[in-house]
């Protein structure tokens, strides 16, 4: 504590602070010590005497005005001696800064509330956005132009084509999986055969859709709401907008009608191979003779519900555009606000997608009964 | 029609209008007049509310109350149609160019022909080609906006703007960032384009060299109002506090420490 600074009582009865150079450095610097150096018993007068200190630089003014604050704090009477230089930088440092304004953001309980109120207006926002998007894909359908056909074929390559390796590899996993854990329980029963329902069954009904939903999703749900976001912090939203260019047709509808076509195609796909890592399965480690196990498959697996399990794709595609745009459309907030709402874009599909999944379930199921 | 300066009839009025954000409000009470066919400058300083009062202009922010009129259209009570056929009229370049990141220069430029019209992609190319070349960029219309400086962005957007002749040309800061050149060839573009082509301009900027140039008509903010407005002889004589400090380029009084550590020291 020396070290930083000491204090002396003159013969006049003022205490002098003499800080060392260290007591107001990057290293050392402790306004606290400082200040706790002049003793308790000091009352009155003190003085803090700079000149041994060095060149003052603007941490050292900082820990000076705490110092003082404190002393003050203590009923003292605080005055500063400094030379010529150090004058400078204290006129110049040692301010009192204005309060800044208080940026008016929501926080905790309000924010809550703000967030429930928040999501009445998402819903009207997202409907009219789904709307729209639906409107420009059906006019770009009906009446194709070359640039809108040309952004939907490149849509089509990064949503469909690029993520064939990703849906094949886990597709084509999860068939095996799923062969190998029901293997045990269906040779219980004397039921080996029944593999081929089992994986044919989930994989064409529930896993294809909803496992090739999630990737897409993953990949080019976030991209989209990553883009869009970007492009409205950098306002070219606003620049299309005054042109009278929609962004919705620019910018989602090719998305949407990319996702309608590549997203059932690369779900059926993902069926197939699913099938296919259970065939493998069921012929090498159940030793099922394959042409009884292809039969079976085509038996049980009725047409329909492949057919079923591609319009929940086409759904589950419709969704995460709607979902994604929205998100990017709401994007605000420097990068960090298009982080999140990449980041919400996915989740929230992945939500919509298992509430969709249940609501086209239940309907479905309801309607077998 | 009323008039301004005696001849030229009003392309843009508004009566009470108040600007801002999520209610906080930037601009109130603005009584403007933009004159058709003449430049007018939109003055004041950095963060005073100049591209908030373009952008509520141009409808991209909900105006927080009062009107706006282009031509004879109240914008705020106008139908989507209408709108969408008012802005096909106008020109924007907006304070960071706004340029879409994926096109090269080029493409940008002839984005909007492309989208709004049905014309022969040939053609269209060929009239972007030419606008990038009024603002200097004719080599590098393979780039893409990333790849060229923030001044030659700008002069990229002004590009845009101009690609389909509007009436009206909105310019937020176009000078921002050029060097003294080329901001110069950008005063005597602007003015060519007024004198050529009769189109409205409203340029937003703080280069005094500039407004000294090309202003007939000027707009200045300050304290979130209009404080004047006219020639700019009108506004410099208007005795407006903040007017002269602005031309004169007076910063403003340094404070005196009246509290702080400079006051406790002894002598
Ligand atoms: N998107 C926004 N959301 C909230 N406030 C904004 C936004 N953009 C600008 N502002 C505020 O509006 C005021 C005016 O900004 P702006 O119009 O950009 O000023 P300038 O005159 O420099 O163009 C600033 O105080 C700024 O904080
Ligand atoms: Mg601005």
């Amino acid at each position: 504590m020396s070290g930083l600074a000491v204090c002396e009582r003159n013969a006049d009865g003022v205490w002098t602070l003499c800080p060392s150079a260290d007591a107001l450095s990057e290293e050392a610097g402790d306004a606290a010590a400082l200040s706790a150096v002049v003793p308790a018993e000091a009352t009155g007068r003190v003085v803090i005497d700079l000149r041994g200190a060095g060149a003052l630089q603007t941490l050292g003014v900082v820990l000076l005005q705490r110092c003082v604050k404190t002393l003050e704090a203590r009923g003292l009477e605080v005055r500063l001696k400094a030379d010529a230089d150090q004058g400078r930088i204290l006129g110049a440092l040692g301010g009192v800064v204005p309060e800044p304004l208080v940026a008016d953001r929501s926080r905790g309980l309000d924010r809550v509330l703000r967030g429930l109120l928040s999501l009445h207006e998402a819903a009207i926002e997202s409907a009219w956005l789904l709307r729209n998007t639906l409107k420009h894909s059906l006019i770009q359908t009906l009446r194709p132009r070359g640039r809108d056909d040309g952004r939907m074929l490149s849509q089509i390559t990064q949503i469909g084509f690029d993520a064939i390796p990703l849906v094949a590899l886990i597709s084509s996993m999860l068939g095996l999986i799923l062969a190998l854990q029901s293997a045990p329980i269906l040779r219980m029963w004397g039921q080996e055969l029944r593999v081929a329902d089992l994986v044919g069954l989930s994989m064409c009904k529930e896993i294809g859709p909803l496992l090739t939903a999630v990737l897409v999703a993953g990949r080019s749900g976030s991209a989209l709401a990553a883009e869009i976001g970007t492009m409205k912090l950098n306002d070219e939203l606003d620049a299309m907008t005054v042109m009278g260019v929609d962004p919705v047709g620019v910018l989602v509808a090719p998305r949407m009608r990319a996702m309608l076509l590549a997203l059932p195609l690369v779900t059926l796909m993902g069926d197939v191979l699913g099938m296919m890592g259970g065939f493998f399965i069921g012929t090498t480690v159940l030793d099922i003779a394959p042409q009884q196990y292809i039969n079976q498959t085509l038996e049980q697996v009725p047409i329909n519900d492949v057919f079923g399990g591609l319009v929940k794709a086409a759904l589950f595609g419709i969704v995460i555009v709607t979902v994604s745009a929205w998100q990017g459309f709401a994007a605000s907030g420097g990068a960090s606000g298009v982080g999140r709402s990449t980041t919400r874009s996915v989740v929230y599909s992945i939500l919509w997608i298992i509430v969709v999944d249940a609501i086209y379930t239940a309907v479905d199921t309801s309607l077998a009964l | 029609m009323s008039t301004t300066n005696g001849t030229a009839p009003i392309a843009i009025r508004t009566t009470g209008l108040s600007c801002g954000y999520d209610g906080r409000v930037v601009l109130q009470d603005v009584n403007i007049a933009v004159p058709q066919g003449r430049i007018t400058c939109v003055l004041g300083g950095s963060g005073c509310g100049k591209s908030t009062l373009l952008k509520t202009l141009l409808m991209l922010e909900p105006a927080m109350g009062g009107s706006i009129y282009i031509g004879a259209d109240d914008m705020c009570c106008c139908d989507n149609a209408r709108l969408q056929v008012l802005r096909r009229s106008v020109g924007v370049l907006f304070q960071g160019a706004a340029l879409f990141n994926s096109l090269t220069l080029l493409e940008n430029v002839a984005f909007p022909l492309l989208e709004l019209t049905e014309l022969d992609e040939a053609i269209a190319t060929e009239t972007a080609r030419l606008k990038l070349a009024l603002v200097g960029l004719a080599p590098y219309a393979h780039f893409l906006p990333a790849e060229v400086s923030g001044g030659m962005r700008k002069r990229c957007g002004i590009a845009r703007a101009l690609v389909r002749d509007p009436a009206i040309l909105f310019l937020d800061e176009p000078g921002a960032g050029l060097d003294p050149t080329t901001s110069a060839g950008l005063d005597r573009m602007i003015l060519g384009i007024r004198n050529r082509l009769g189109t409205t301009i409203v340029v937003v900027t703080h280069e005094l060299p500039s407004i000294h140039a090309i202003a007939d008509h000027c707009i200045m903010l300050a304290g979130g109002r209009v404080i004047a407005q006219g020639t700019l002889e009108q506004v410099g004589a208007s005795g407006a506090p903040g007017v002269r400090e602005f031309f004169e380029r007076i910063p403003p009084d340094e404070p005196q420490p009246t509290e702080g550590l400079a006051t406790l020291l002894l002598p």
